[in-house]
């Protein structure tokens, strides 16, 4: 019965030591084979394994491990923080070498904490677990088989000192196989070294290219995520302490897990899933090649914190007080990442806020904690994985071609390359609008926000930008002029699968929205939550999206027989330019006039072109950054301080908790005091 | 007359009801507005059945075009707008309502950015300027409707026996901007106005004619009806009252309409998100305190 127990080993350990084989292979060829077929076999283990764990008891599948595994965690835990130090040492960077002493401190004072231990549980799989492992082992497959093409063409271009395919192999695959481990590690010495292995390869491959500004980023990466990994070795110190347990499940069976250590790890999420005020790490990872930053995006890395959130936040149902403020923490990078994504013509960087918005939305979900919002953030970690890899890669590809990544200069796109225009299309179109999943999910968790009016404002105005940057980008790649036929577009055999591959799943997850939201986020979120028939208002929907279907099918057939399929040459005209078009013979005389230029004054040839508009001059991204990242600061001030007095008051302040709780009780008392009124409404909400 | 309620509750022939008698009344309430407008700038106006006589013309010319895209998004306006009107009728989840409205929207915006006309463009970029002004307006709005209804149902609306307005008057007011944007009624006229007084005249429609324009149109007497119908909710309980309310918001807007001039994009952003947004959100907390 239980194949899992080798398959999801061999999930783990392919990707690694597949990245291994890969390094060590000198010929192109093989390892291109190679990383295919890894990817091949990656989707399928990862699929295979969900649909076997679906059929244990309860759904939940467990492995149980002998005592010594444990040292075995706590042994990988050290090397690879030890790695990280020697990095740290090697570049001179003292705070990160500081962070990996402290962690290393932690870790070994750790030890003398846990008690006595039989066997524990290794792995857990279940609904989570699942669905993150669906979206790793899929989407990142999906990426690897991209990369081989983008890779490809890449190293020709490479700038000096880049590093090789195999260094870039081995680091990608390894990445892709300890974000698989982390999704179903249930002890949390194994958690840990997953998540430190993570941040060491995003490092890596951050740098990839050489340079000085992409050491810069890549440092700047593995400097808020060493801070991060503090917080959550000191988070697992304080649940180890109050608990006496070593698995998730165990800290939380048990009543006496507090709050103080929910609040460490989740600040610890914050740094991984790049929210406010730690959102720079990620908007630097733009220099790495494309699919690197694909799989930053959609398949690893900035879901790691967001699944720790979501793991943590259903244990803490009674403190409302203080999950509420994580919420607003998830909030307002909600807003500030459509604010500042409205404001960018690079699509890199418009990609990348718009990830940070959207995670932002998931720990608002997750802050929120109910099984309306629950069942939101599920959706939004898988819909939002798939169309984030869609549209990086698309980028990627288009950032080769026309050698840029600025949305201006993507004007026409649709003819110059119609395949990939038609891939981004659907990739953007998903994110906001109807049947697609990103709209019914924002939809939920609106309806979830009615909790509290404060948090609602954010989500009111976070999704009106959200329709604003996509409807500029959209119009400007398919802004064309007339072609009867489309050329046909020249692309690598494997960008062009790994491309219809994803759009395939935005499609499949497009038109089943419904069904996979009424059949399996919101049984998912009920059993977390233990409540039945919390979503009826759900399927009220079915009806309305029902009508949409049909009439969008019915207007469709007629459009195609008579707008489309009737469509004459005869109807053709130029744009409206005040009747000063430039004549046909002018156009075929000078392959630099185009059809939509004009006449000015003495018949002078004048080109037009308007840009989007981007607030210029309105906006400045520097000095909202600024302001966010204060606010942001602020709010996480008033959750550790309002988590502290919230101990206080229940006589549980463990004098030898967290000393660095206690030295920003102080600053977080005083912030708290500030907003008082703020922490009082919500403290009345939770009431 | 008892069997003829019965076919009418039938939700199909309800939602065909809809779907046919909608743009009638929007015709209806458009001509209404030309005629105040007329009167108030000392002319007689056209005829009762002009806005009908232009579709009808529309509809007889030859069909000219950019390009194909272009005509999807017209017949997606359309559609959307029909389903946004069809779902309102039939009593489903607002927020519902309001993503499908605003798709229509986006859909126009997409069309008019789908060709090579500088006109078009900035029509454009200035529409989905608008929907960023007006939409945390809706959004707010309906997220107040739930406060008071306990249900995000637009069937929802009629649960209570007290008239909307009485509980949300700050909220209609705010409501009342947000669809002059909607209407494209001066000052917020920016993107395809009435007047020559802006500098873009027809922005976003531009470049659709013939036929095409009159898809277009005929979505602009869906919008005009479900914006009248949203406004004649405001009093529910009795159909007079709720006519005269519903009235009154239509003679502001004229008035607004021909009373003033021209201003920019940013200020209307600026207004929006400050005046109608704060009044909307001050009207949500009367109620969440309540």
């Amino acid at each position: 019965m239980n194949w899992i127990s080798w398959v999801l080993p061999v999930l783990i350990a392919l990707p690694l030591v597949g990245g291994v084989l890969a390094g060590i292979i000198t010929s192109d060829r093989v390892r291109y084979t190679l990383v295919t077929l890894l990817a091949v076999l990656i989707a399928a283990g990862g699929i295979g394994v969900v649909y076997l764990s679906t059929l244990c008891d309860n759904g939940v599948w467990t492995m149980q491990a002998a005592p010594w595994m444990a040292h075995v965690g706590v042994g990988l835990e050290l090397a690879i923080i030890a790695v990280i130090l020697i990095v740290a040492l090697k570049i001179k960077n003292w705070w990160i070498a500081l962070f990996g002493v402290l962690q290393i401190a932690g870790v070994i004072g750790g030890l003398f904490i846990h008690g006595e231990h039989g066997s524990f549980e290794l792995f857990k799989i279940d609904n989570l677990a699942r669905i993150m492992l669906l979206v790793s082992c899929c989407v990142g497959a999906a990426i690897l088989i991209f990369s081989i093409g983008y890779m490809h063409n890449h190293q020709k271009h490479a700038p000096e000192g880049a590093g090789s395919l195999q260094r870039f192999y081995f680091v990608f695959l390894s990445f892709l196989g300890l974000m698989i481990g982390l999704v179903v590690s249930s002890q949390l010495s194994f958690f840990s070294f997953f998540w430190e292995g993570t941040t060491l390869c995003s490092y890596a491959l951050i740098g990839q290219d050489g340079g000085k500004a992409r050491s810069q980023n890549a440092v700047r990466a593995l400097l808020i995520n060493s801070f991060g990994g503090v917080l959550l070795v000191l988070g697992v110190i304080v649940l180890k302490y109050q608990t006496g347990g070593e698995t998730f499940n165990e800290l939380f069976s048990k009543t006496d897990a507090t709050i103080v250590a929910a609040v460490l790890l989740a600040i610890a999420a914050f740094t991984k899933s790049a929210l406010f005020p730690f959102q720079s790490w990620l908007l630097g990872a733009m220099v790495a090649p494309t699919p690197v930053s694909a799989m930053l995006h959609a398949a690893t890395m900035v879901k790691a914190g967001v699944y720790l959130v979501m793991r943590l936040m259903p244990n803490y149902q009674g403190d409302t007080r203080v999950t509420m403020v994580v919420a607003f923490a998830g909030a307002i990078t909600f807003l500030g990442g459509a604010l500042l994504a409205c404001t960018q013509s690079n699509g890199k960087r418009v990609l990348a806020y718009s990830t940070i918005s959207n995670l932002g939305l998931v720990v608002a979900c997750a802050g929120i904690n109910s099984p309306l919002a629950y069942a939101a953030g599920l959706a939004i970690i898988s819909f939002h994985a798939i169309s984030k890899g869609l549209l990086f890669l698309c980028v990627g590809r288009i950032e080769q071609e026309i050698g840029s990544r600025d949305i201006e200069d993507m004007d026409g796109l649709m003819f110059k390359m119609p395949f990939t225009s038609l891939m981004i299309l659907i990739g953007m179109m998903s994110m906001l609008l109807p049947p697609f999943g990103m709209l019914l999910s924002k939809w939920l968790a609106i309806e979830a926000t009615m909790r509290s009016p404060f948090l609602l404002i954010f989500m009111v105005l976070g999704s009106a930008l959200t329709v604003y940057f996509w409807a500029k980008w959209i119009g400007r790649i398919q802004h064309t002029g007339y072609h009867p036929v489309l050329p046909k577009e020249e692309i690598p055999r494997t960008m062009k699968i790994a491309l219809s591959l994803l759009a395939l799943m935005v499609l499949g997850t497009g038109i089943t929205t419904m069904l996979i939201l009424t059949n399996v986020f919101t049984p998912m979120a009920e059993t977390v939550f233990g409540s039945k028939g919390m979503l009826s208002e759900t399927a009220n929907f079915k009806y309305g999206a029902l009508i949409i279907f049909g009439a969008v099918a019915i207007f469709g057939v007629l459009h195609y027989f008579i707008c489309w399929h009737g469509f004459k040459r005869e109807w053709v005209r130029k744009p409206f330019l005040c009747g000063e078009n430039v004549t046909t013979e002018e156009v075929e005389a000078d392959s630099e006039v185009r059809s939509y230029d004009f006449h000015s004054v003495g018949g002078k040839i004048e080109h037009s072109h308007v840009t989007n508009y981007y607030f210029l001059g309105i906006i400045n991204e520097k000095l909202v950054t600024g302001c966010l990242n204060w606010a942001a600061w602020l709010i996480i001030l008033v959750l550790i301080g309002n988590t502290v007095s919230y101990t206080n008051s229940k006589n549980q302040l463990a004098k030898d908790t967290a000393p660095a709780v206690k030295s920003v009780q102080k600053a977080g008392k005083s912030a708290a005091s500030d907003l008082g009124n703020f922490a009082d409404s919500i403290k009345k909400e939770a009431k | 007359m008892e069997s003829l309620q019965k076919i009418i509750s039938n939700p199909w022939v309800y939602a065909a009801l809809v779907v046919v008698l909608t743009p009638f009344a929007g015709a209806l309430l458009t001509s209404i507005d030309r005629k105040l407008t007329a009167r108030m700038q000392g002319r007689i106006g056209p005829s009762w059945f002009q806005p009908l006589y232009d579709v009808a013309k529309l509809f007889s010319k030859n069909p000219m075009a950019l390009h194909r895209p272009q005509l999807i998004y017209a017949t997606l306006h359309l559609v959307f707008m029909v389903v946004a009107v069809v779902l309102l009728a039939l009593g489903c989840d607002l927020l519902m309502v309001l993503f499908v409205q605003a798709f229509s929207m986006i859909c126009l915006v997409l069309g008019g950015m789908s060709v090579r006309s500088p006109y078009s463009w900035i029509g454009s970029q200035r529409k989905i300027m608008q929907m960023l002004g007006v939409e945390p307006v809706f959004l707010v709005m309906i997220l107040a409707l739930y406060l008071r209804n306990g249900s995000f149902l637009g069937s929802g609306l009629f649960s209570k026996a007290e008239p909307l307005l009485l509980s949300m008057p700050l909220m209609f007011l705010a409501f009342l901007c947000a669809i002059a944007i909607e209407m494209e009624k001066s000052p917020f006229d920016l993107s395809s106005s009435h007047h020559a007084h802006q500098e873009i005249v027809k922005g976003v429609t531009l470049e659709y004619s013939g036929p095409f324009l009159g898809l277009i149109e005929i979505a602009h007497f869906y919008e005009f009806a479900f914006f009248f119908g949203l406004m004649m909710a405001f009093w529910h309980t009795n159909i007079i009252i709720g006519l005269i309310v519903a009235f009154a918001g239509l003679v502001f807007m004229t008035v607004l309409d021909n009373s003033f001039a021209r201003l920019t994009p940013n200020w209307m952003l600026r207004f929006m998100w400050t005046v109608p947004l704060s009044m909307a959100l001050a009207n949500l907390i009367w109620l969440w305190v309540k």
